[in-house]
C-alpha cells in the first residue's frame, strides 16, 4: 500500500507540489515566529548577561510607594550602605553606581525633548557595567566620557568638547574617553554619559547617596545565599537581585517589547495553514474523486475501507512531512530575513546571537504541518472510501448537499460582533453611563473584533458571488468576463483564498486607522489646548522638570514679546489617591495659560487657599464651589485647599491638568525656583517663527529649555509616529506574501482542474495571452475580493476601537492613501500570483486536453 | 469546383525516432470541396482525428502540407494558427464543448467574442432558430441535455460562418434521436446557407447525411462513396474489413 501512495505522489508531482506548497508557508511562519522569538530571548539574556557578568549581585533601592510620574526623579540609596554590604558574609568588593538624566546640546535640527533618553552616570572602584574603553576615567568636573556611537554621530574625538548639562544652564565639558558599557551597543537603547562620580552626585542632586551598587562575591561562595542575606540585611533600605536573574528579566521585558511581530508570525501561520488545510481538502477531493474507480476496484478486489482509508492518509501525512521539512528550512531562513528587516528598516538594532533553532520549534512545527494535512485529507478520504464498490465503479458519484452550518453560524456571529463593537462605542462615548455594562468597553470592542474576524471568514462563502460579480461589474472584455464567472463557480475555494488577505488587510487597516486617529486626536487637542504664540518648555528626557525662574525673567524682557504666563508644577497624591500636578498659576495671566471655557466662580479668587478644578474631575469627585478638599502634597503633606473656580479646557483634554492653584502658593510650598512651561505672547507684528528664534536664542545658554510654536510641537509628535507607519507598511508585506502564495496555489489547482476547458477555448481560437489574461484576471478578482472585505473590516473595527479606546471627541481618521493602497496593491499581488499558474494555462497542449478518452 | 482545404502527401508520425514509433498518416492528399459535406470514417486508430486536427491548424504535420484556402498552414507561427482557427475555423467535438460557467448564448457568441468583434445578430438568430434553442439561450451547459449541448456546439461553430467547419465524431454520445436532429441542421448548414463541413464519424447512418463519404486505414484512404445511404457505407466497411 505504501508504494501506490508513493508511486501516486510521484506519478503527479505537479499536484503533490501543490498540496505541499500550503503547508510549507504555514509551517514556515510558524518556525520563523519561534525561531526568531528563541534567538531575541538568546541575544538579549546574553547581552545582559555580559552587561552584569562583572558583578555577582545587583542592590537597588526600594521603589518609593509614592513614585509619582510626574516627580520624575530616579529613587536613590543612602551611599553608607556600602559599609553594611561589606560586613556580610562572602562579600567581596562593593562599587556604587550613579545614574541620571543629563542632557547633551543638540544636534543641528534635532527636535529636543523626544526619542530615547541621554544618562549622567559615574561609578567609583569596584565592578561595573561600565569602563573606560579609552582614554582615561574623568577626573576633574568638567571631563566626561562618551559612547562610541555618541562620538561617532557628533563627529567628535577624545580632546574635543561639548555642552552638557542637568536642569541649569549648559556647560562645556572635555572628551577624555571613551565609555564602553560590558553588553555593547544594543541599537535602540539610552545614550550614556560618564561622569566624575562627586560631580555626578552634585549634578544630578544625589549627596550622600546613590543610585545602586554592584556586589561582587568572593569566589565558590554561593551567590544565592548572599544575595538573600544581602536582602535579610537591607530590610527596608534596598533590595538585592542577582545578576542572572536580573539578566533574564530585562531580556523578558525588552522582548515584550518585539513581540507584537511574534503574535503576528503566528497570526499569519494561522491564515497560511487554513488556507492550507483547504488547498489539500480541495486537492484531495479533486483527487480521490478522479480515483473513485480505482478505489472501487480495489474494494472489489478485497481491499478493506480501513486500508484504503490508510492508503489516503498515507499519502496526506508524506506530503506533510516533506512539506513541514521544508517549510521549517524556509522558516528558519525568513527569521533571519525578518531580523535583516527590523534593522535595515532602522526599528532597531538586535543582539547577535545567531539563530536559536529549538528542537522543540522543529517538532510543532512538523507536527502542526503532518495534522493540517492528514485532517484536511480525512473527510474527502472518508467520503471516497465510504461507497459501495460497484457505485464506485459506475459512472456518476451522487453528490449530496453539503450543509450550509457555516452561513448560519457566519451570519449570527457578524451580526453579533458588529453590534458588540457598536455597543463597546455606545458605551464608550457616554460618559453618563446611561448605557451600562458588566463588561470593559474595550474588552468588548476585542471580542467583537475576533469575532467578526471569524464570521466574515465563515460568511466569505456567501458572499462571493455577489461580491465578485459586483467588482466585475465594469468589465467588459471577454478574457474578464470568464474569469469573473470562474471566480465566482468555486465560491468556497475563491472565499477561502481570498480569506487571508481578508484577515492581513483587515488588520493592518484596523492598526493604520486607529494610531491615526489617536494620533490626530491628540493633536486636535494639543492644538485646541495651545494657548499664545509659543511654549518655553524643558527639553530632554523629563518634561516635568523644571527650569529656573530666570528663563522666565528674560523671556519677559525681550522685545518680541507682549507677555508671559508662568506655570509651575507641584507633585500631589490628588483626592482620588493617583499621583498626580498641581498646576501653579497666575489669575491675572490665566487667559493666555489655558483655554478655558464656562467658568463658574472667579480665577481671581484662586489665591492663597484657592484651587481651580477643571469640570470632569469637579464631576468625578463631587466637588462644588466653595467645598473643601485636602491634597497630599509630595514632600510636604497633606493641605486642604477651597474650590473657588470650576471650568471646562477648550478641546476637551481629559487627562490634562485638573488641579490649579496660585502660583504663588506653590512657591510658599516648596521654596524651589522654577518653572515648568511659559506660555509666551507675540509682541504686536511678530510672527510665531520669529518670536520662538528670538527667544530660543536668548535662551540659548540655558540647558534644555526650548520655546516652539503650535506647528514645530505637531511637528515633534508626529516625528516618532513615523516608525510606526513602517512597521505597518511591513505587517501589509507580510499578508500579502501569504495571500499571493494562497492564490498562486488555489489558481495551479484551478488551472490544472479546468485542463479541457482551456484547451477548449485555445482550440477555437483564443490565443495564448488571452488565456494569460483570464487567469490574470481571476487572480485580481480573488485579491480584490479579499482586499474588499478586509478593508471593510478595517475601517470599521478603525472605527469602532478609536471611539472605543479615546470615548466622546475622538476624531475619526482614516487614512485613504492606505486603503487605496491596499486594494491596490491587493490587486498587484493577485497580478503577481498569477503569472506563474498564468503561464502554466498558456502553455497547456490544446490537443492532449482536448483528447477524449 | 473550389476547394475548402486540403492536403498533399500529409504524413504524421508520432514519436519519431523511437521504438514506439506510430505512424498515423502515411501520405495523405485529400481535397474538402467547398459548399459540401463531407465525411470520414475508418476503424479506430485509423488516423481519422489526426487528419482531421492537421488539416484544422490544432496540429502540425510531420511531412507534406496542409491548406485552408490558399494559406499552407506549416508556415504560420502559432499565433497565426491560432487566429486562423479563430476567424476561418468551426469545431464541434465529441464531448466537453461548451464552457461551463457561459450560457447558452454566450458560448454560442464565444468565437466572435474573443476576437473582438460584435456577433452578427442577424445570422446568430437564423442558427439558433433553427437549431431549435430558443428556449435554452439563458442556460448553462449543465442544465441542457446533451443533445442540446452538441447543437449549441453546432451553432458556436457556425457563428462566424467559418470557411471551414470539423467535427469530431459530433453525434457519438448522442441516443438516435438526438443524432439525427443534430445531423439534420448540419446538413441544413450545407444545403441552405453554403457552409462548408467536414466529419469524423464511425457511425453508418451518420455518414449517410454526408455529400461524400472517404474511408481510411492505416493512416491512408482506402475508398470513397458518394451520397451513400447507411447500407452502402456498411456494405463498404465490411468489403474493407474483409
Ligand atoms: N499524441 C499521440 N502520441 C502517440 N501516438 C498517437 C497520438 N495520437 C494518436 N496516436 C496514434 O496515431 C494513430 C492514429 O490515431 P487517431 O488519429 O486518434 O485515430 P482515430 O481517430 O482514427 O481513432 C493511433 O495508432 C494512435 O495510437
Ligand atoms: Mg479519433
Amino acid at each position: 500500500m505504501l508504494t501506490i501512495s508513493l508511486r501516486n505522489l510521484w506519478e503527479h508531482k505537479l499536484r503533490s507540489f501543490l498540496l505541499g506548497g500550503a503547508i510549507v508557508t504555514g509551517v514556515a511562519f510558524v518556525v520563523a515566529a519561534f525561531v526568531f522569538t528563541d534567538s531575541l530571548r538568546a541575544g538579549f539574556t546574553s547581552v545582559f548577561q555580559s552587561a552584569f557578568a562583572a558583578v555577582d549581585i545587583q542592590v537597588t533601592p526600594i521603589q518609593p510607594e509614592d513614585l509619582n510620574e510626574f516627580n520624575f526623579e530616579l529613587p536613590t540609596i543612602p551611599e553608607d550602605v556600602a559599609d553594611e554590604l561589606l560586613a556580610i558574609d562572602g562579600v567581596e568588593a562593593v562599587s556604587p553606581q550613579i545614574q541620571g538624566f543629563v542632557i547633551l546640546e543638540p544636534l543641528e535640527g534635532e527636535l529636543p525633548g523626544f526619542g530615547p533618553p541621554t544618562f549622567g552616570v559615574a561609578w567609583e572602584g569596584g565592578p561595573s557595567a561600565f569602563e573606560v574603553v579609552d582614554g582615561r576615567a574623568p577626573e576633574t568636573d568638567l571631563e566626561v566620557l562618551l559612547d562610541a556611537a555618541t562620538l561617532e554621530e557628533r563627529e567628535l574625538a577624545i580632546g574635543d568638547t561639548i555642552r552638557v548639562a542637568t536642569a541649569g544652564a549648559f556647560e562645556e565639558y572635555e572628551i577624555v574617553g571613551e565609555l564602553g558599557f560590558a553588553f555593547g551597543d544594543i541599537g535602540f537603547g539610552p545614550t550614556f554619559v560618564g561622569l566624575e562620580f562627586e560631580r555626578a552626585q552634585e549634578l544630578l542632586g544625589m549627596d550622600g547617596e546613590v543610585s545602586n551598587f554592584g556586589v561582587t562575591v568572593v569566589p565558590g561562595e554561593d551567590v544565592d545565599r548572599v544575595n538573600a542575606d544581602i536582602n535579610a540585611a537591607l530590610d527596608g533600605v534596598g533590595e538585592a537581585i542577582t545578576s542572572q536573574s536580573a539578566a533574564e528579566q530585562s531580556a523578558e521585558d525588552l522582548q515584550e517589547g518585539l513581540g507584537f511581530f511574534n503574535t503576528f508570525l503566528l497570526i499569519f501561520a494561522g491564515i497560511s495553514l487554513v488556507t492550507g488545510s483547504f488547498v489539500v481538502y480541495n486537492a484531495f477531493r479533486v483527487v480521490v474523486a478522479q480515483r473513485t474507480r480505482e478505489l472501487g476496484l480495489l474494494r472489489v478486489l478485497g481491499a478493506t475501507r480501513a486500508e484504503l482509508l490508510r492508503m489516503v492518509l498515507t499519502e496526506a501525512v508524506i506530503v506533510g512531512v516533506v512539506a513541514s521539512l521544508i517549510g521549517a528550512v524556509f522558516g528558519i531562513a525568513a527569521a533571519a530575513f525578518i531580523r535583516w528587516v527590523i534593522e535595515f528598516s532602522g526599528v532597531g538594532s538586535l543582539p547577535d546571537s545567531g539563530l536559536v533553532v529549538e528542537f522543540d520549534t522543529l517538532v510543532i512545527g512538523l507536527v502542526v504541518g503532518t495534522t493540517t494535512a492528514a485532517l484536511s485529507a480525512l473527510i474527502p478520504a472518508f467520503r471516497a472510501t465510504g461507497i459501495s464498490p460497484m457505485a464506485a465503479l459506475r459512472d456518476q458519484v451522487e453528490v449530496k448537499r453539503a450543509s450550509r452550518w457555516w452561513l448560519w453560524t457566519g451570519l449570527g456571529l457578524t451580526t453579533a460582533s458588529v453590534v458588540a463593537v457598536v455597543l463597546a462605542t455606545m458605551q464608550a462615548r457616554d460618559t453618563a453611563g446611561a448605557v451600562q455594562g458588566n463588561v470593559d468597553p474595550i474588552q468588548l470592542a476585542g471580542i467583537g473584533a475576533l469575532g467578526l474576524f471569524v464570521g466574515l471568514f465563515l460568511l466569505a462563502r456567501a458572499l462571493a458571488r455577489p461580491v465578485i460579480a459586483g467588482l466585475g461589474r465594469p468589465l467588459r472584455r471577454l478574457t474578464s468576463v470568464i474569469a469573473r464567472e470562474n471566480a465566482r463557480r468555486t465560491p468556497r475555494r475563491t472565499a477561502t483564498t481570498a480569506a487571508s488577505l481578508m484577515i492581513g488587510l483587515g488588520l493592518v487597516a484596523t492598526v493604520a486607522i486607529l494610531s491615526t486617529s489617536v494620533e490626530d486626536t491628540i493633536l486636535e487637542a494639543v492644538e485646541e489646548a495651545f494657548t499664545g504664540d509659543a511654549i518655553v518648555q524643558p527639553t530632554g528626557f523629563n518634561v516635568f522638570s523644571g527650569f529656573s525662574t530666570e528663563v522666565g525673567d528674560r523671556v519677559e524682557t525681550l522685545p518680541e514679546v507682549d507677555r508671559v504666563a508662568r506655570l509651575t508644577y507641584l507633585p500631589i497624591t490628588d483626592a482620588s489617591g493617583i499621583p498626580n500636578v498641581a498646576v501653579g498659576i497666575e489669575p491675572d495671566t490665566i487667559d493666555l495659560a489655558i483655554n478655558f471655557e464656562d467658568v463658574e466662580g472667579s480665577w481671581s479668587d484662586v489665591v492663597g487657599d484657592g484651587l481651580a478644578l477643571q469640570r470632569i474631575e469637579a464631576d468625578n469627585t463631587g466637588l462644588g464651589i466653595g467645598d473643601e478638599v485636602t491634597l497630599d502634597i509630595i514632600g510636604a503633606g497633606e493641605r486642604t485647599f477651597v474650590v473657588r473656580a470650576i471650568f471646562d479646557i477648550g478641546g476637551g483634554v481629559s487627562d490634562s491638568q485638573s488641579w490649579y492653584i496660585n502660583y504663588e502658593t506653590v512657591r510658599e510650598i516648596n521654596d524651589q525656583t522654577t518653572d515648568n512651561s511659559l506660555i509666551v505672547a507675540a509682541a504686536e507684528g511678530v510672527d510665531p517663527d520669529a518670536l520662538v528664534e528670538a527667544i530660543n536664542a536668548e535662551l540659548e545658554d540655558f540647558a534644555g529649555v526650548t520655546a516652539t510654536n503650535i506647528a514645530q510641537l505637531i511637528e515633534q509628535i508626529r516625528q516618532p509616529l513615523l516608525a510606526l507607519t513602517g512597521m505597518i507598511a511591513g505587517l501589509l508585506f507580510l499578508s500579502v506574501i501569504v495571500a499571493v502564495v494562497g492564490i498562486v496555489l488555489t489558481l495551479y489547482l484551478a488551472v490544472n482542474e479546468r485542463t479541457r476547458e482551456i484547451g477548449l477555448v485555445r482550440a477555437i481560437g483564443m490565443t495564448r495571452p488571452q488565456v494569460r489574461q483570464m487567469v490574470r484576471w481571476e487572480a485580481i478578482l480573488i485579491a480584490l475580493y479579499g482586499a474588499v472585505l478586509g478593508l471593510a473590516i478595517g475601517i470599521f473595527l478603525g472605527w469602532g476601537l478609536t471611539v472605543t479606546t479615546i470615548g466622546e471627541g475622538s476624531s475619526l481618521t482614516i487614512p485613504w492613501s492606505w486603503v487605496v493602497a491596499g486594494f491596490f496593491g491587493s490587486g498587484i499581488a493577485g497580478v503577481l500570483a498569477s503569472l506563474l499558474p498564468a503561464n502554466q494555462a498558456a502553455k497547456l497542449d490544446v490537443l492532449r486536453a482536448i483528447a477524449y478518452e | 469546383m473550389e476547394v475548402a482545404a486540403h492536403v498533399v502527401d500529409a504524413r504524421k508520425v508520432y514519436g519519431e525516432g523511437t521504438t514506439a514509433e506510430v505512424v498515423a498518416l502515411d501520405g495523405v492528399t485529400l481535397d474538402l470541396e467547398k459548399g459540401r459535406f463531407g465525411a470520414i470514417m475508418g476503424p479506430s486508430g485509423s488516423g481519422k482525428s489526426t487528419l482531421m486536427h492537421c488539416m484544422a491548424g490544432l496540429d502540425s504535420l510531420t511531412e507534406g502540407s496542409a491548406w485552408i484556402g490558399d494559406v499552407e498552414l506549416g508556415s504560420l507561427t502559432d499565433k497565426e494558427l491560432t487566429i486562423l482557427r479563430r476567424d476561418k475555423v468551426g469545431f464541434v467535438f465529441q464531448a466537453f464543448n461548451l464552457v461551463p460557467t457561459l450560457t447558452a448564448a454566450e458560448n454560442i457568441d464565444l468565437p466572435v467574442r474573443i476576437a473582438g468583434h460584435e456577433p452578427d445578430a442577424a445570422w446568430r438568430d437564423q442558427v439558433i432558430e433553427i437549431l431549435d434553442l430558443g428556449d435554452r439561450l439563458t442556460h448553462r451547459p449543465s442544465e441542457m441535455s446533451g443533445g442540446q449541448q452538441q447543437r449549441v456546439a453546432a451553432a458556436r461553430a457556425l457563428a462566424r460562418k467559418p470557411d471551414i467547419v470539423f467535427a469530431d465524431e459530433p453525434s457519438g454520445n448522442l441516443d438516435t434521436t438526438s443524432a439525427h436532429e443534430l445531423l439534420s441542421f448540419l446538413r441544413r448548414a450545407v444545403d441552405e446557407f453554403g457552409q462548408t463541413i467536414v466529419m469524423v464519424t464511425h457511425d453508418p447512418a451518420a455518414a449517410s447525411y454526408a455529400d461524400r463519404v472517404v474511408f481510411l486505414r492505416d493512416g491512408l484512404p482506402v475508398a470513397e462513396l458518394a451520397d451513400p445511404d447507411a447500407n452502402q457505407v456498411l456494405d463498404q466497411i465490411k468489403q474493407l474489413e474483409a
